[in-house]
């Protein structure tokens, strides 16, 4: 323990009291996940739901005999919020770039012995020693993205370039907004000139400011469900994340995706070892696999995010491989970024003040 | 008690006397069914202003179902039912000018005495102040002033009676329905509100319907009697009529008790009918009253037990004109003052049993077995229609 | 048997209570720690003026979806007390559907019904009332059609077994008494449900203050409730000591409204006619 103060962490206290009432369910479970442990050949995966290749997992489990137990979710601060109150016996979970300092400060991931993944070195150098992982030692990315535009082309009279697209009140009620402290503070901090690092009140406010100027125009502040609302035609514009929209292109032309000329943010999704794993060799033999060239593409090419895995790309459908949309060009990724990682305090300040956009 | 009687006597000055031609309440043909269930098959009586009648007969007879068709809480398959020559039948119960007291007295829980009394004066919209009036007298008369503020469920079955009584009085109907009003009291209770419902009934003059199935409570109280059985009715009469005349072995068994006796009637001269009992025993004695068969048929001997002497060998018979039957004293039940004793008849029928009641004091120590008489007097000899169906 | 009721009361109601109490008064350290630390904090943000809007709104919404509830599940639990038999447990079990379904999937229904090309768009369309499809997402009342739906049968059921609990006499008597069928309901079916009526207004009031899920997919930003507040606290922004007070706050409100209720009760306020 880095920190043995008299300090009880949340985890324990929630352990004894909040969960209570769920206790025995979670006994059970935790009991009977204690007596798999030692017998089952397994790993224990906790994914974004919908982030994998259809046959990707059962063909693992058909070539190497590991039973892949699998579970997802769809927002990762409530996956974080799970851990964090004693959900345990996972190995694996894919947690985004800036998450990663935070569970490695709240002790819930572990190093990943990098010199047992073979495959590791068809990563793309500069997806490597990031900021959130400047020793590459704690996370191995998976797939990454980039959060931009979504629109439905027959809505908009022309198509959006611009972040202010979605501040237009032509729009008005037909705008979804990903339901994020993190692209919502983080765009607007952009859109008002200032530094993703700054912990100035008076910045904060400006975003507040900006964001509520938006709330108006606002359908929904969703993270799941903008998709579904631009097909419908329920929405006409969606700040969005662009696997999510380029999945449902392939079905819907009419939907369409751009990453405003102001610039925004890419993000990389890491596979990272939990403390304690029960599987931990199954779990590095599963990152290994998910690291060859041909899984990680057919993985691409499900989820139409950008795989990190430079060997994969010659395996990437060639509409796919060539769509800027998905794998931008130097000149538009130039203008992407990765979110800093908040410390604590700033943190604080860009929950509260997204929080305070929704409630007020 | 000057002060019940005076405003008694005003409630009853102020109620407009109906049209004295007609009955004030008409039914007539009444069929009711349930399902499958025939509860009343063909029932017409009539009750005069101010009379107190009551429907009489044993549970399931269809008495509360009748009441309940009077009331309106039920329609009648068949049948009409005239209110001072009006032609209710199907008209809503809020719409009749009868009120009722409830079995269970329903009172409202969630009212205390005066709102529950007050309940259909205020339905009237009657002034504030005439209602309170009302309710004071009426709580005057059942004897339960200064009960006002309290609630119903604080109270004894008695009182709750007593409230009940003065809900149904309160909107002074020209007549009362009662269902088994005293059916939950213990005996001692029931014995004092009979006569009190009857003082009350005298003094308001309204009419009452009366539903029970204690013959003794309706001997006491009614005007008239009308007895109920398997949904139709046996026999209308005064108290005394149905208990000296019953026209059916049922009437008879029901009102009081009475032995019953199979017998034929062979033959009928001069007054004097000629009987034979249980197929063993003949006996012949005058007879004044209209025959219920034709000669040759079988019929029913009724005969009450109070009205059988018990005469051992060397007593002296009965006086005047008897008909005497030997037998056997089977068994003998004391109940307190009186003294039951069965007695064996007839040779082959060891079921017919007639018992016989007298007064304790007549009873020497006789054991079981010892021959007896038994005298009748003639006038004492019921006969009726054999018991049909 | 009060030892089990106790605990069963100390277990599900008593602890998590308390826990979110002294969470609530706990100082919130890095990312959402629970430092040990005694703080008003949480609390002086809960209270916060800027929060009223949102707690005024979530009181009119939940009041709303109540008084709504009654009026619907009034008349279904009368006409229910009048069944029997078979007849009864099928419509008992009609109305129990919602529960049988996920949640997710009826609001899901609800979402396609509401929606632009919905169900309500297209019958709107053809009976010419709009020209254009419409969506009722996002509105208020998509929201409180959402509470109505999901809090109904905690509003009919109690009312169903207050209503079946009346004697049929009771009704007799006022009609024999003179009162027509709308008095007799008046001045005796009704006062004598009234604690079904109480029951019911608790048991759908309560979930509706806290409710979350109909906001969040029916509605819109507008929209948002004290519920989905707590919600954001504790699964988004990782604050549980904010969300803990939010909570305590709510809690306190319902109770020191069921107390006032209780006293009201004690001292006959709900009672009679009130005319003498």
């Amino acid at each position: 323990m880095s920190d043995p103060d008299r300090r009880l962490t949340r985890r324990d206290f929630l352990r004894l009291g909040v969960l209570a009432p769920a206790l025995p369910p979670l006994l059970s479970g935790a009991l009977s996940a204690c007596f798999k442990r030692e017998k089952e050949n397994a790993v224990n995966f906790f994914n974004w739901s919908a982030y994998i290749g259809k046959d990707t997992l059962p063909a693992f489990s058909r070539e190497t005999g590991i039973k892949v137990n699998y579970d997802v979710y769809a927002d990762e601060e409530e996956m974080f919020a799970k851990l964090r109150s004693g959900a345990l016996g996972y190995d694996l979970i894919v947690p985004t770039d800036y998450l990663v300092p935070r569970l490695k400060a709240a002790m819930l991931i572990a190093p990943i012995p990098m010199e047992g993944l073979k495959n590791l070195h068809n990563i793309d150098k500069r997806f490597l020693h990031t900021p959130f992982d400047p020793q590459q030692e704690i996370s191995v990315p998976y797939l990454w993205g980039t959060t931009g535009i979504g629109y439905n082309k027959k809505l908009v009279s022309k198509p959006p370039t611009s972040w202010r697209a979605l501040w237009d009140e032509k729009y008005q009620g037909r705008i979804c907004v990903l339901d994020s402290a993190r692209e919502c503070i983080g765009i607007s901090l952009l859109l008002n000139g200032c530094d993703e690092n700054t912990t100035s009140e008076k910045d904060f406010e400006a975003a507040k400011a900006l964001l509520l100027k938006q709330k108006p125009l606002v359908k929904q502040y969703t993270s799941t469900t903008y998709v579904d609302s631009l097909v419908a035609g329920e929405a006409a514009l969606a700040m969005a994340y662009s696997g999510d929209v380029l999945q449902a292109i392939k079905e819907n032309p009419h939907l369409d995706y751009i990453i405003p000329q102001e610039g925004s943010f890419l993000w990389m999704d890491c596979l990272c070892l939990m403390r304690g794993a029960p599987h931990p060799e199954q779990a590095l033999q599963l990152i290994d696999y998910l690291l060859r060239p041909e899984v990680s593409a057919d993985i691409s090419n499900t989820v139409r995010y950008g795989t990190p895995n430079a060997s994969a790309r010659s395996q990437i459908e060639p509409t796919l491989r060539h769509d800027p949309r998905c794998y931008p060009p130097s000149s538009v990724m130039s203008r992407l970024r990765y979110h800093t990682p908040p410390d604590s305090e700033a943190y604080s300040l860009w929950n509260e003040t997204w929080s305070d956009v929704k409630a007020l | 008690m000057a002060d019940a009687s005076s405003s008694t006597q005003e409630l009853a000055s102020k109620e407009p006397k109906p049209p004295s031609a007609g009955p004030l309440l008409e039914v007539s043909g009444i069929v009711k069914s349930f399902g499958r269930t025939k509860v009343i098959a063909g029932v017409s009586f009539h009750v005069a202003a101010g009379e107190f009648l009551t429907l009489l007969g044993p549970s399931g007879c269809g008495k509360t179902t009748t009441l309940r068709i009077i009331a309106g809480f039920e329609q009648a398959d068949k049948g009409r039912v005239f209110l001072k020559g009006e032609d209710v039948t199907t008209r809503p119960p809020y719409l009749r000018d009868v009120h009722t007291v409830f079995q269970h007295y329903a009172l409202f829980p969630h009212y205390n005495v005066f709102d529950n009394v007050a309940f259909g004066l205020r339905i009237q919209k009657l002034p504030k102040r005439q209602i309170k009036t009302r309710v004071t007298e009426v709580l005057d008369l059942v004897k339960l002033s200064g009960y006002e503020k309290r609630r119903t469920t604080e109270m004894s079955g008695g009182q709750m009676q007593r409230i009940a009584l003065a809900r149904a009085l309160a909107g002074r109907p020209s007549l009362l329905l009662l269902d088994e009003p005293l059916g939950a009291l213990d005996l001692k209770l029931r014995r004092e509100m009979q006569l009190e419902l009857k003082a009350i009934q005298r003094r308001l003059g309204i009419a009452f319907i009366y539903v029970t199935h204690d013959q003794d409570e309706a001997m006491a109280m009614s005007d008239r009697i009308v007895v109920f059985h398997h949904g139709r009715i046996e026999q209308i009469g005064t108290p005394s009529e149905v208990y000296r005349k019953p026209k059916t072995s049922f009437v008879a068994d029901f009102m009081g008790s009475a032995n019953i006796l199979s017998g034929r009637l062979i033959g009928f001269k001069d007054g004097c009918v000629r009987i034979r009992l249980e197929d063993e025993v003949e006996v012949e004695f005058p007879y004044a009253d209209p025959l219920p068969v034709a000669q040759g048929q079988a019929l029913c001997v009724a005969i009450r037990p109070e009205r059988i002497s018990v005469r051992y060998e060397g007593d002296l018979p009965l006086r005047g004109s008897c008909v005497s039957l030997p037998a056997i004293l089977a068994d003998t039940v004391s109940l307190g003052d009186e003294t039951q004793m069965f007695l064996a008849f007839f040779k082959n029928s060891t079921k017919t049993v007639l018992s016989a009641t007298m007064e304790a004091r007549h009873q020497n120590e006789r054991r079981d077995g010892t021959p007896v008489w038994a005298d009748i007097r003639w006038r004492d000899i019921l006969l009726l229609e054999p018991e049909g169906e | 048997m009060l030892a089990p009721a106790s605990l069963w009361l100390l277990a599900f109601l008593i602890l998590p209570v308390a826990s979110l109490l002294i969470l609530g008064f706990t100082h919130r350290g890095a990312f959402g720690a629970c430092e040990w630390v005694f703080t008003w904090d949480n609390f002086r943000r809960a209270m916060d003026v800027k929060y009223l809007p949102i707690m005024l709104r979530t009181v009119s919404y939940a009041g709303t979806a109540t008084l709504l509830c009654l009026l619907l599940g009034y008349p279904l639990a009368y006409f229910l007390s009048f069944q029997a038999g078979k007849r009864r447990d099928l419509f008992l079990v009609l109305l129990m559907i919602p529960f049988w379904t996920s949640c997710l999937v009826a609001l899901y229904s609800w979402i396609i019904i509401l929606g632009r090309e919905g169900l309500i768009s297209h019958l709107l369309m053809r009976l010419g009332i709009i020209s254009k499809p419409a969506s009722f997402l996002g509105t208020p009342a998509a929201v409180i059609l959402g509470l109505v739906y999901f809090y109904l049968p905690f509003m009919v059921l109690p009312l169903y077994a207050a209503l079946e609990k009346i004697p049929r006499t009771y009704v007799e008597a006022a009609h024999d008494l003179g009162a027509g069928k709308f008095e007799a309901f008046r001045k005796v079916t009704f006062p004598l449900s009234m604690p079904g009526v109480m029951a019911g207004v608790i048991l759908t009031f309560v979930p509706c203050m806290g409710d979350f899920l109909s906001a969040d997919f029916l509605g819109s930003p507008r929209t948002y409730l004290v519920g989905n507040l707590i919600q954001n606290q504790f699964l988004m922004v990782q604050d549980w000591q904010f969300g803990s007070a939010l909570t305590s706050l709510i809690v306190l409100f319902l109770i020191t409204g069921l107390w006032a209720r209780h006293i009201f009760e004690e001292q006959g306020v709900f009672e009679g006619e009130g005319e003498e």
